[in-house]
């Protein structure tokens, strides 16, 4: 069995992840502690990933709410 | 109608802005600045909810004050960061204006919303503002990510209208107590890009 991590290195790969596991979740009303949580929180998760960079979790929530 | 606004509501309520964009149809426009198809939805949903925001700031306006909502306000002043916003004239300003000014009046909504400077009637505010505040939020998070991609960008431009922007939206905000959230928030987004707020 494989298991799939993603990590702060994949961003699409982590919205894709927050949008199958959180559909209902409004990513414009989260602050970046709260996004943080949900992507720590999502199966396959790998902290010992890349951190989260500058402006990272501003792009994520660009990108889950727009489909950009 | 502006005679008693508080710090937080004049500049998020401002009557010239209000008639600008809801009467006077003063960023028509915007729909034409998207590069491409995507992006010619997004400046239409960007478009829709700023009509939005004016609208609900000129109906809870008017109920309060008893008045027609159908009948304009006087023709007035435009704070210049409001102005500087309507008046864009391609996709880099707009994303440069939505980064600093919209993310200002997305704060100044969402402090009304939360109701910390005026009465709550019945939750009035927060229905009125909530989601006024997270449409300005997710307008400036675009914003970010199209300056950070650069594929539709021009930097040079975009540093020029950050040196309009910037300053002019500290002026807006002057004052209303969400200042040091704007700026704080607006700080390490500009370093990401290579920018210091304290430079331009």
């Amino acid at each position: 069995m494989t298991t799939t991590t993603i990590n702060w290195g994949d961003l699409e790969g982590l919205v894709d992840a927050l949008r199958a596991a959180h559909p209902r979740v409004d990513p414009r009303a989260l602050d970046d502690a709260e996004l943080g949580v949900l992507v720590e929180g999502l199966e396959g998760f790998s902290a010992s990933g890349p951190a989260a960079g500058p402006g990272d979790y501003e792009a994520l929530r660009a990108m889950w709410h727009w489909g950009a | 109608m502006t005679a008693v606004l508080d710090s937080v509501t004049s500049p998020a309520l401002n009557e010239g802005w209000i008639r600008a964009v809801l009467f006077d149809h003063a960023i028509d426009d915007w729909v034409d600045l998207g590069p491409d198809p995507i992006r010619r939805r997004h400046v239409g949903q960007i478009y829709a909810d700023h009509i939005g925001a004016a609208y609900a700031a000129w109906k809870w306006l008017s109920d309060r004050a008893g008045t027609d909502v159908d009948s304009p306000p006087a023709a007035q002043a435009v704070p210049d960061a409001l102005a500087l916003e309507m008046g864009v004239t391609d996709w880099t300003e707009l994303m440069v204006a939505l980064l600093t000014a919209g993310r200002a009046q997305g704060l100044l909504f969402a402090e009304l919303a939360a109701g910390d400077t005026v009465p709550i009637e019945d939750g009035a505010a927060r229905r009125a503002f909530d989601r006024v505040g997270r449409d300005y939020a997710g307008h400036a998070a675009l914003a970010f990510l199209e300056l950070r991609r650069g594929t539709f960008v021009d930097r040079a431009r975009a540093e020029s209208a950050l040196q309009r922007m910037v300053p002019a939206t500290a002026a807006l905000v002057g004052g209303t107590g969400v200042d040091s959230r704007w700026s704080g928030r607006l700080e390490p987004l500009l370093a990401a890009l290579g920018w210091d707020l304290t430079n331009l």
